[in-house]
């Protein structure tokens, strides 16, 4: 095969680049592939950091914590301070549920209170019933789901209670 | 360089050491966690004194920790750029981390496996490494970490989002798992896109080896989830484990079709990829990620002699130029890199 780059010498090495979602695939003689080594890739944006751009809407105020404004939300694709989930919530609910579909969190709150405890427990179970399928030791598979099934229903998908 | 740094940059970090599950084909997995002070402002809108503040503070606290006792403490501004250049290559931190290097701080344990980050993105993330496809494990570890520093600061936390995060991308439980794995039989099979496409379906991330944007080089890919909020991290990780081990189980296939299809073809491919290893006496970059690639595909196959998964886990890292100007003890032109690089090869591979 030819280099897919000068189509004179034999490709010996395939190169993949990937810039932004998609790959390329070629392949390349040596000396075009040392060439190609010193282009540096595109970066990639975070895939967050596009839809932020769009879903923003005009001018606001700026954020009482940190002085973040809409146009810093743009510039940045960050928030400034915690407090910015409340400046912008009304903008930045549609964008959590496109991006995460989801707008509420479930899972670990801080404290180290019971659900944390109950999450370890559930890591805990759900590694050993893959270790025990694995090994094909089915009744403690058995017993196992069975515990995981009783900690799982205990709990609403909102578990933490308030802090 | 500090002697304190010197010591890290010598250190291999045990989860290189390829004894994990399905180590052939999964370096490592990396389990991480977002966390933010309640009361500062996420790190790149904060004021260098609230910087100074957090970084002094909790620096000290995790130095404290028995998980991380006797391991690292490093500050990213009294690292010279090739220092920075080896945190890069062993993967312990990114462009976050390093480009604003003003009380930036890195602490880990003896052997690597945990890692904190310090006003990089977000004001703390912790990372549990484990050797080869250990998602459940690492979570379990980094969960543990979370736990021991839970009581050390008040978290930027809202009943409605969970912990908040300078990324929307990482709001919620602020994990995400990672794993670098070597997939060179569904690049060869073409099946790659196939395979990357119905990750992104069921949103995963997929880069090179050194994170965000960085071109694919050895066929290593780093896959990671990419939502963090409304799962649980239990089951972010249960879904983790399943998607991403559909993948080991697909280059598995990938490679004996291959290998059913094309025999000689492979046998030539990982000689020669070996020959070079073992023999060349100018090695580039490229040239050394393909041929560890097509060598590993080989041992893999048992084509032909494996030195083991940890010796080509560490050489992915330790080929790169700041490794091997750490070596060399003196900054190198591209020919001298090139010759040590191959010093460095030769060593592990003449023998085996």
């Amino acid at each position: 095969m030819k280099c897919h780059r000068c189509s004179l010498r034999e490709a010996s090495v395939h190169w993949l680049e990937m810039i932004g979602d998609q790959r390329r695939s070629l392949w390349l003689c040596a000396d075009c592939a040392a060439t190609r080594e010193q282009t540096p890739a595109v970066p990639a944006g975070e895939p967050l950091v596009s839809f932020l751009g769009q879903g923003l809407g005009g001018a606001g105020a700026a954020c009482p914590g940190c002085g973040t404004t809409i146009d810093d939300l743009r510039r940045d694709n960050r928030l400034g301070c915690a407090r910015c989930y409340v400046t912008f919530r009304s903008t930045m609910l549609p964008l959590l549920a496109r991006f995460h579909r989801h707008i509420s969190h479930v899972g670990k709150v801080p404290g180290g209170s019971p659900p944390t405890t109950r999450l370890a427990e559930i890591t805990r179970l759900r590694l050993g019933l893959t270790k025990a399928v694995a090994a094909e030791e089915f009744e403690r598979a058995a017993t196992l789901r069975d515990r995981l099934r009783e900690l799982e229903d205990q709990s609403g998908p909102n578990d933490g209670g308030p802090r | 360089m500090s002697a304190m740094l010197a010591a890290l940059a010598a250190r291999d970090a045990a989860w290189l050491g390829g004894c994990g599950p399905d180590g052939d084909i999964v370096l490592a997995t990396r389990a991480r966690l977002a966390r933010n002070l309640s009361d500062f402002p996420f790190p790149h809108r904060a004021e260098a004194a609230a910087l100074a503040t957090i970084s002094i503070d909790l620096s000290r606290r995790l130095q404290r920790l028995p998980e991380l006792a006797g391991g690292f403490a490093v500050e990213i501004a009294e690292c010279e750029p090739r220092s920075r250049q080896l945190l890069r290559e062993k993967l312990l931190a990114g462009d976050d981390l390093l480009a604003n290097p003003d009380h930036r701080a890195l602490v880990a344990g003896p052997d690597l496996a945990l890692v904190a980050l310090i006003n990089g993105e977000d004001h703390l993330r912790l990372c549990a490494w484990q050797s080869g496809f250990a998602p459940l494990e690492a979570l379990a570890a980094v969960m543990q970490l979370d736990d021991r520093m839970g009581t050390a600061f008040e978290p930027a936390f809202s009943q409605e989002q969970g912990y908040l995060t300078a990324s929307p991308g990482n709001v919620g439980t602020g994990l995400r798992l990672s794993a670098v794995l070597h997939l060179p039989g569904l690049v060869m099979a073409d099946e790659i896109d196939k395979v990357l496409n119905a990750l992104r379906q069921l949103e995963f991330g997929v880069r090179g080896l050194a994170g965000e944007g960085r071109t694919v080089r050895g066929a290593l890919f780093r896959i990671g989830n990419l939502t963090t909020l409304g799962r649980d991290e239990a089951e972010i990780a249960a879904d983790f484990a399943a998607h991403v081990g559909k993948v080991i189980v697909h280059e598995r296939a990938a490679r004996e079709m291959l290998l059913v299809r094309d025999r000689r073809g492979l046998e030539d491919l990982a000689w020669r990829g070996r020959a070079a290893l073992a023999n060349a006496r100018l090695m580039t970059t490229q040239e050394t990620w393909d041929c560890l690639s097509h060598a590993r595909l080989g041992a893999g196959l048992e084509l032909v002699p494996n030195p083991s998964w940890g010796v080509f886990n560490r050489l992915l890292v330790r080929h790169q130029g700041a490794h091997l100007e750490l070596a060399a003890g003196r900054r190198l032109d591209g020919r001298e890199r090139s010759a040590a690089r191959s010093d460095l090869l030769r060593e592990f591979f003449a023998a085996v």
